[in-house]
C-alpha cells in the first residue's frame, strides 16, 4: 500500500493490531497467570479477573465478607506455624534417627501432625464450596433485593467451618514454637540409635512433616512458584522433558541430515527416477502420519522400536523429511551453477561441493529446516501417544495429556507444565525471528 | 534456468546423486512407502485385535500339545478304570482271601499300578508340560492376562506335583518289604492299602481334570484365525455403519437410505464444513493482518512478534490453554457470559459445541502462518504500482482488487491449499480439546480413523486410511499443477 497514510488510517490500523495481537497472546498469558495461582485459587481466578476489569463488586462479597475475614485472620498464624515447621524440617533434615528425649520431642509433634493433616484436607474444599456459594447468591439477589434465610444459614455454616479447619492452626502454633525449641537444645547428631524400627518410623515423620509445610504454604500462599515446584518435584516432568530434549535434538541433526543429502542430489543432479523421487516427496509431504499408524505400529513393533527413543526419533526423522527436501532443495537451487562448476574444477569432490560449498551457501535455509524439524518433534503427539507405553518414556507432548482427567483436571500442574513445553520453542523463535520469517517468506510457500 | 539445465546434463548417468540420495529414500521407504502399500493391504483384510495375536507358530505348538496331552488322558483313563475295579473289589478280596500269597500278588500288583503312575507322572510333567512352557513362551510375548493365568496353570501344577510327591511317599513306605506272619492283612495295613488307592485315584483324577480344562482353552485358542482377505467388506461396512447391507433386517432399505444416514457421510461432511471454516477465516483475517502490518505505523515489528506467537505454541498446550478457557464451571468466556447476563456454554460437552469450540482453536493457530506468508507476497509487490495506481485516481479499494490481488494470488493459491491440506489432517487440536467426550459430532475423517484404530479396528481404520487417501491425492494434483504452472518443478 502507499506510504502516505491519513491519521484515521493509522488509527485503524493501531485499533485492529492491538485487537488482534491481544487475542493471540490472551491465552498463553491466561495460563501464564493461572500457572502462578495457588492450586486451590485457580477455580476463582476468572471470578477475579471480570470483577477486576469491570470494577463491579460482586452482589455476594458483601454476605461473604466475614468469611473472607476469618481467613485472613488465621493466615497470619498459618504463617507462624509454616515458620516453626520450616524450622523443625531443617533441622531434623539430616539426622537419620531418633532416641530419648527427642523421641517425646518427636510424639508430640506426630500427635499434633493428624490434627492439622485433618484441618488441611477439610481446607481443600473451602474455596470451591465458597465460589459455588456465591454464584447461588448471586442468583438469589437477581431475583429478590435480600437473601433467604436458608441462604444465611449456608454462608454461617460455611464461615463456621472455616473457623473450625483455621482455628486448628492456633493449636499448633504454640506445640510447634515448643517443640522447635526443644529441638535446639538437643544435639541431634548425638542420637544414632541402631533401631531399624524407630529409624523407620523417623524418616516417615518427616516426609510428613514436609508434606504438610507444602500445605501449609499453599493457604498462606508463600511461594508463586508453587505450582512448577509440585510440577518438578512431584510428577515425572523432568523425566519427560529430558525425553521430548533428546528426541528433539537427535530429529534435528539427523532430519537435516537426510533431507540435506537428498535435497543436495535433486538440486545438482540430473538422474533416472529423479521426478518420481520428487513427486514421492512431494505427495508423501501430504500425508499425516495419523494416517498410516496402523501401519507404522506394526513396522515398530517388528522391528522392536515401540515404547523406545529410538523409534521416535526414526519416525519423526521421516514426517519432517519430505518438507525438509523441498526447503532445502529450493535453497540449493539458489546457488549458481557457475560456482559449483568452478568449485568442480578446483578438484573438490561431490562431497566436499556438498558440506564446503552449499551447505553453507544456504544457511537460512538450514535454520528454517532445522526449526520445521525441531518444531515438528517437539509438538509431535499422535505417534508418541500411540507408540510411548511406559510412563518414564513419554515426551512432553505426552506426558501433559495425563493431567487431564475425564473428571477432574489438575489445573495447576498442566498450566506450569504448558508454560514450560512452550518456552524453548518461543526462545527458539524470538532469537531466530529474522531469519525464520525471512526463510519462511521465501522458501515455505515454494515447498 | 534453460541454461543451468544444460550444463547440469553433464552430470547425468552417474552413481553419485543415487549415493545422496540413499539415506532419505532408504527412510522414506521403509516408514512412508512401505506403511502406505501395507496401509492399502490392512483395508482388504480381517487384521483386528483379535487377529493381531495371532501366531502360526503358536497353534502349531498348541496342536502339538493337543496331541500329548490327548495320548496321555487315554492312558490315564484306562489306568483309572482298573484302578476303581481294584478298589471297589479291594475290601471283599481281603475278607474272603485269607492267605498270604493273595495278599502279597494284591501288595504287588497294587506296587505295579503305582509304579505305573509315577512313570506316568514323569512323562506327564516332561512331555506335556515341557509343551506348555513353549506355549508359555510364546504367550509371554503378548499380554500380561495371559501372565496371571500362567501363574494360577503353575499353582495347579505344583499342586499335583505336590500330591504326586505325598503319593510317592507313600509307595516308598508300601516298598518296605511286608513281612507278614499273620496271614491276614491287619489292620494298619489294609488301612495302608486303602490309603495309597485313595491317593492315587486323586491324582489320577487331578491329572485327568488339568490335561481337560487345558485342551478346552486350546480349543478355543485353535479357534482364533489368521489375517484373512476379507475383499470389499470393510469398505462396505464403512460406507454402511451404523446401518448395514448385510443385516437383514435392512433389506427392504434402499442404498442411498443407508449411505446416506452413515456415520462416514456426517464425519465427511463435518470434515468439509471443518476445514471450509477454519482455512476461509485463517485467511481472510491472515491477509487482514497482513495488510495492516506491511503498513509503515510506529511499532509493528511489535505488533508482528504478538501476532506470531501462537505459531510457536505447540498444539498439545494450545489445546489445554482453550480448554482452561471453555471450562465450564470456571473458565473465564463462561464467567464473562454469566456476567453479562448470557447464561453458560457447555463448550465441552454439549455436542453441538464441540465443533466450534475446536474451530476457534484452530483459526488461532492458523492466522500467523497465512499473515506471514501473505506479508512476504505484499512485500514482493513493487510499490511504483501503488504509486502509479494514485496517479490514475485508482481508489484504495480499486487497488487492492488491481494490484494486491494479482500480486498475492500466486502465493496465497499455495498457501491456502497447504493451509487445506494441513486443517483436513488436523488430529491433535480435536482430540485434545474435546478429550473425555466420545460423541461423533466433533470427529473428522482423521479423528474417525483414530478412534477406529483405538477401538482395535485396524481393517477399518486403514479402510479410513485409504479414503483419506485419496481425497489428499486429489487435493496433490492441484498443488502439484499449482506448482508447475510457477515453474518450481
Amino acid at each position: 500500500m502507499s506510504d502516505r497514510l491519513t491519521k484515521g488510517e493509522k488509527a485503524h490500523t493501531h485499533i485492529a493490531l492491538t485487537i488482534f495481537s491481544i487475542t493471540s497472546l490472551f491465552p498463553i498469558l491466561w495460563i501464564l497467570v493461572a500457572s502462578f495461582t495457588p492450586r486451590y485459587d485457580i477455580p476463582a481466578l476468572s471470578k477475579r479477573i471480570v470483577a477486576a476489569v469491570t470494577f463491579k463488586t460482586d452482589p455476594s462479597e458483601k454476605y461473604l465478607k466475614n468469611i473472607e475475614n476469618v481467613y485472613d485472620k488465621y493466615k497470619n498464624t498459618y504463617g507462624k506455624v509454616l515458620d516453626e515447621l520450616e524450622d523443625i524440617n531443617e533441622k531434623i533434615e539430616d539426622v537419620n534417627v531418633k532416641t530419648g528425649s527427642f523421641a517425646v520431642i518427636f510424639n508430640k509433634v506426630e500427635s499434633n501432625m493428624k490434627l492439622l493433616q485433618k484441618g488441611l484436607a477439610d481446607y481443600k474444599s473451602y474455596n470451591i464450596e465458597k465460589i459455588s456459594l456465591s454464584r447461588e447468591i448471586n442468583d438469589e439477589l437477581k431475583t429478590n433485593k435480600d437473601l433467604s434465610s436458608e441462604k444465611k444459614k449456608d454462608i454461617e455454616n460455611l464461615k463456621n467451618s472455616l473457623l473450625a479447619y483455621m482455628g486448628t492452626a492456633q493449636t499448633f502454633a504454640e506445640p510447634l514454637k515448643n517443640i522447635n525449641s526443644e529441638l535446639d537444645k538437643i544435639d541431634l547428631e548425638k542420637f544414632i540409635a541402631k533401631d531399624k524400627k524407630t529409624e523407620k518410623e523417623f524418616t516417615n515423620t518427616k516426609l510428613e512433616l514436609k508434606n504438610i509445610e507444602k500445605n501449609v504454604e499453599e493457604i498462606v500462599g508463600v511461594s508463586i512458584f508453587n505450582n512448577y515446584s509440585t510440577l518438578i518435584f512431584e510428577t515425572s516432568f523432568i523425566r519427560w522433558f529430558l525425553n521430548s530434549v533428546l528426541v528433539t535434538v537427535l530429529t534435528t541433526f539427523v532430519g537435516l541430515f537426510f533431507a540435506a543429502t537428498a535435497a543436495f542430489a535433486f538440486s545438482q543432479f540430473k538422474f533416472a527416477g529423479r521426478k518420481f523421487l520428487l513427486y514421492f516427496f512431494l505427495f508423501t509431504q501430504m500425508f499425516p502420519g495419523a494416517l498410516l499408524i496402523v501401519a507404522l505400529y506394526k513396522i515398530m513393533n517388528m522391528l522392536g522400536l515401540l515404547d523406545s527413543m529410538l523409534g521416535l526419533v526414526v519416525a519423526y526423522t521421516t514426517i519432517s523429511l519430505p518438507f525438509c527436501v523441498w526447503m532445502l532443495k529450493s535453497y540449493f537451487d539458489t546457488i549458481p551453477v557457475s560456482i559449483m562448476e568452478s568449485a568442480k574444477i578446483d578438484g573438490l569432490s561431490y562431497w566436499g561441493q556438498f558440506y564446503k560449498m552449499a551447505l553453507p551457501l544456504s544457511l537460512p535455509g538450514i535454520a528454517v529446516t532445522s526449526f520445521f524439524s525441531f518444531i515438528t518433534a517437539w509438538n509431535e503427539f499422535l505417534l508418541a501417544l500411540i507408540f510411548l507405553t511406559s510412563e518414564s518414556k513419554m515426551t512432553v507432548a505426552v506426558g501433559l495429556r495425563s493431567f487431564i482427567g475425564y473428571e477432574n483436571t489438575l489445573w495447576d500442574v498442566l498450566t506450569a507444565g504448558s508454560i514450560v513445553m512452550t518456552l524453548p520453542v518461543l526462545l527458539f523463535f524470538v532469537f531466530a525471528q529474522r531469519w525464520i520469517i525471512s526463510g519462511l517468506t521465501s522458501g515455505a510457500v515454494k515447498g | 534456468m534453460l541454461k543451468d539445465k544444460k550444463k547440469k546434463k553433464n552430470f547425468f548417468k552417474n552413481k553419485h546423486p543415487y549415493l545422496f540420495l540413499l539415506p532419505a529414500v532408504t527412510i522414506g521407504g521403509i516408514l512412508i512407502l512401505f506403511p502406505l502399500i501395507l496401509t492399502l493391504l490392512y483395508s482388504f483384510s480381517t487384521f483386528d485385535s483379535t487377529t493381531m495375536t495371532y501366531d502360526a507358530n503358536r497353534v502349531k505348538a498348541i496342536i502339538q500339545q493337543q496331541e500329548v496331552s490327548l495320548e496321555f488322558s487315554e492312558k490315564v483313563k484306562l489306568i483309572e478304570q482298573e484302578f476303581n475295579q481294584y478298589l471297589a473289589g479291594l475290601p471283599g478280596k481281603i475278607n474272603l482271601e485269607r492267605n498270604q500269597t493273595v495278599k502279597s500278588v494284591y501288595l504287588k500288583k497294587e506296587k505295579l499300578k503305582v509304579d505305573q503312575i509315577k512313570n506316568l507322572k514323569n512323562e506327564i510333567i516332561d512331555k506335556v508340560y515341557l509343551s506348555e512352557a513353549v506355549i508359555d513362551k510364546i504367550e509371554s510375548k503378548y499380554d500380561d492376562d495371559k501372565k496371571i493365568e500362567k501363574q494360577k496353570k503353575k499353582a495347579q501344577n505344583k499342586f499335583i506335583e505336590r500330591k504326586l510327591k505325598s503319593f510317592s511317599y507313600q509307595v516308598s513306605i508300601s516298598e518296605r518289604p511286608v513281612t507278614v506272619k499273620d496271614e491276614y492283612l491287619n489292620r494298619s495295613q489294609t488301612k495302608k492299602v486303602d490309603e495309597i488307592l485313595k491317593i492315587s485315584n486323586e491324582i489320577l483324577k487331578e491329572i485327568n481334570l488339568s490335561i481337560s480344562a487345558s485342551r478346552g482353552s486350546l480349543e478355543r485358542e485353535k479357534t482364533k484365525k489368521g489375517v484373512e482377505f476379507s475383499g470389499i467388506k470393510n469398505y462396505k461396512r464403512v460406507i454402511s455403519e451404523p446401518l448395514d447391507f448385510d443385516n437383514p433386517a435392512n433389506k427392504n432399505k434402499s442404498f442411498s437410505e443407508i449411505f446416506f444416514n452413515s456415520d462416514f457421510i456426517k464425519v465427511l461432511i463435518q470434515t468439509v464444513i471443518w476445514t471450509i471454516v477454519c482455512v476461509f477465516f485463517q485467511f481472510v483475517l491472515g491477509l487482514y493482518l497482513a495488510i495492516h502490518v506491511n503498513k509503515k505505523v510506529k511499532g509493528n515489528l511489535i505488533y508482528r512478534t504478538m501476532l506470531m506467537i501462537p505459531w510457536t505454541v505447540p498444539q498439545v498446550v494450545a489445546a489445554i490453554s482453550w480448554r482452561f478457557l471453555y471450562w465450564k464451571e470456571n473458565g473465564i468466556i463462561n464467567e464473562t457470559l454469566r456476567f453479562i447476563g448470557a447464561g453458560e456454554i457447555n463448550f465441552l460437552g454439549d455436542s453441538a459445541w464441540l465443533l466450534p469450540a475446536c474451530i476457534i482453536v484452530n483459526i488461532w493457530l492458523g492466522i500467523p502462518f497465512q499473515m506471514i506468508t501473505l506479508l512476504g507476497a505484499l512485500q514482493s509487490i513493487d510499490s511504483a504500482l501503488y504509486e502509479a495506481a494514485s496517479i490514475d485516481g485508482a481508489s484504495k479499494w480499486q487497488q487492492f482488487l488491481n494490484v494486491t490481488v494479482p500480486g498475492i494470488k500466486k502465493i496465497a493459491s499455495v498457501a491456502i491449499l497447504l493451509s487445506v491440506i494441513w486443517t483436513f489432517n488436523a488430529f491433535a487440536i480435536i482430540y485434545l480439546v474435546t478429550l473425555g467426550n466420545d460423541s461423533i459430532s466433533k470427529d473428522i475423517l482423521i479423528t474417525y480413523a483414530y478412534e477406529e484404530f483405538a477401538n482395535g479396528f485396524y481393517n477399518i481404520a486403514s479402510t479410513y486410511a485409504v479414503v483419506i487417501l485419496f481425497i489428499l491425492l486429489f487435493f496433490g494434483l492441484f498443488y502439484i499443477k499449482t506448482l508447475e504452472k510457477d515453474g518450481e518443478i
